[in-house]
């Protein structure tokens, strides 16, 4: 019994840890408020959706990251810019076949061309792009990252400016 | 921060130029005309519209998920305005051996599926889309009667919601040119896919 309850707990813990695992925001603003809630933690922000090919190729290198970086240091934001009615067609079945351990954002505001100047100014509008926060501290990066390498030591030159 | 990046634009530029790539047109720039064979398989210019007003030149393609929210929105620009003397001009930049989806014949076979009446050309080469600083599909010019480029960007504000469109970029410019005045605002970030 005691040993049934234990897997039911277990059962229930995972798939509502996971369900709660995807923040959605409808907005920027609501986005922009709860993206970032230590000021202490290095975050590091990668705007990605499951129909671009470089996008869904170099996620593993971030979730390398995850794994390799203290959780209270470092937090990986996976924020999915899929399109609104791809949630349950698309995105939830992906995520759900990758598991991912990062945490998870689908950010749904349509209005592209009001929020990504305030993301950064010089984003042109395509992804991959990564944005790394620290405090007052950004860095903005239009690119796709060949290699875990590669990222962690762009990470580790944003760490030490 | 801004003069920083635009000095790092500016040497990436100068080291583009020796490779043969030019950085593309801005406001006033005057676009160079082009020959490209349509999916019909005649070769459509600028210069074969003499009655134009101004031209909505479009890159873009089959495949790019922003590219395909746009499709028919596309259409009705050129159903709302071709005959008020603003064709649409679509052009697929995309290199098919990259974006198999993207083939001369793909094109063919998506223009009949979607009943396209506008030229949707291809980009054979990929020469046309440098020339005009094209990055993205879908990404829209808005010449004038002269070929001045008078708009650069996206079509609207809200790529995933026809009906949630605040703003219809590409309608507000070609009213602006048809009215003598320049387009405000003259530039928006063009939402898509990167070229391929």
């Amino acid at each position: 019994m005691k040993g049934f309850l234990v897997l039911l707990t277990s059962i229930l813990f995972l798939t509502s840890s996971w369900a709660q695992d995807i923040e959605v925001y409808e907005t920027y603003d609501e986005f922009e408020a709860q993206l970032v809630q230590n000021p202490d933690k290095t975050y590091v922000v990668n705007f990605w959706a499951t129909w671009c090919a470089p996008c869904v190729k170099e996620l593993p290198h971030f979730e390398e990251l995850t794994a390799a970086h203290d959780e209270d240091d470092v937090e990986v934001v996976l924020v999915s810019l899929d399109f609104k009615n791809q949630y349950e067609k698309r995105l939830l079945p992906f995520l759900k076949k990758k598991q991912y351990k990062s945490r998870l954002i689908h950010m749904t505001d349509p209005k592209t061309n009001d929020w990504i100047d305030r993301i950064d100014p010089s984003w042109e509008g395509t992804i991959p792009a990564t944005l790394y926060i620290s405090g007052k501290k950004r860095r903005f990066v239009e690119k796709a990252y060949e290699s875990y390498e590669e990222l962690n030591s762009e990470l580790e030159s944003f760490i030490q400016l | 921060m801004k003069i920083v990046i635009k000095t790092a634009l500016f040497a990436l530029a100068s080291i583009a130029m020796s490779f043969g790539v030019i950085d593309g047109y801005t406001i006033g720039d005057k676009a160079t005309d082009f020959s490209l064979k349509n999916i019909d398989d005649k070769f459509v210019s600028l210069s074969d519209y003499p009655d134009a007003e101004g031209y909505i030149v479009i890159f873009t393609c089959n495949t790019c998920p922003y590219a395909v929210l746009y499709e028919d929105r596309i259409q009705g620009l050129h159903d709302k305005f071709a005959n008020q003397g603003f064709p649409v001009i679509a052009i697929n930049p995309n290199n098919p051996e990259k974006k198999t989806g993207d083939s001369f014949d793909k094109m063919k076979e998506r223009a009949n599926d979607k009943n396209f009446d506008f030229p949707y050309l291809f980009d054979a080469g990929q020469v046309v889309y440098p020339q005009y600083g094209a990055t993205k599909t879908p990404h829209t010019f808005v010449l004038d009667k002269e070929m001045v480029v008078k708009y650069i960007g996206a079509i609207d504000d809200n790529p995933q919601d026809p009906s949630g469109v605040g703003v219809a970029y590409v309608e507000a410019a070609v009213a602006a040119i048809k009215a003598g005045k320049a387009p405000t605002p003259a530039t928006t970030k063009a939402i898509g896919c990167g070229i391929k």
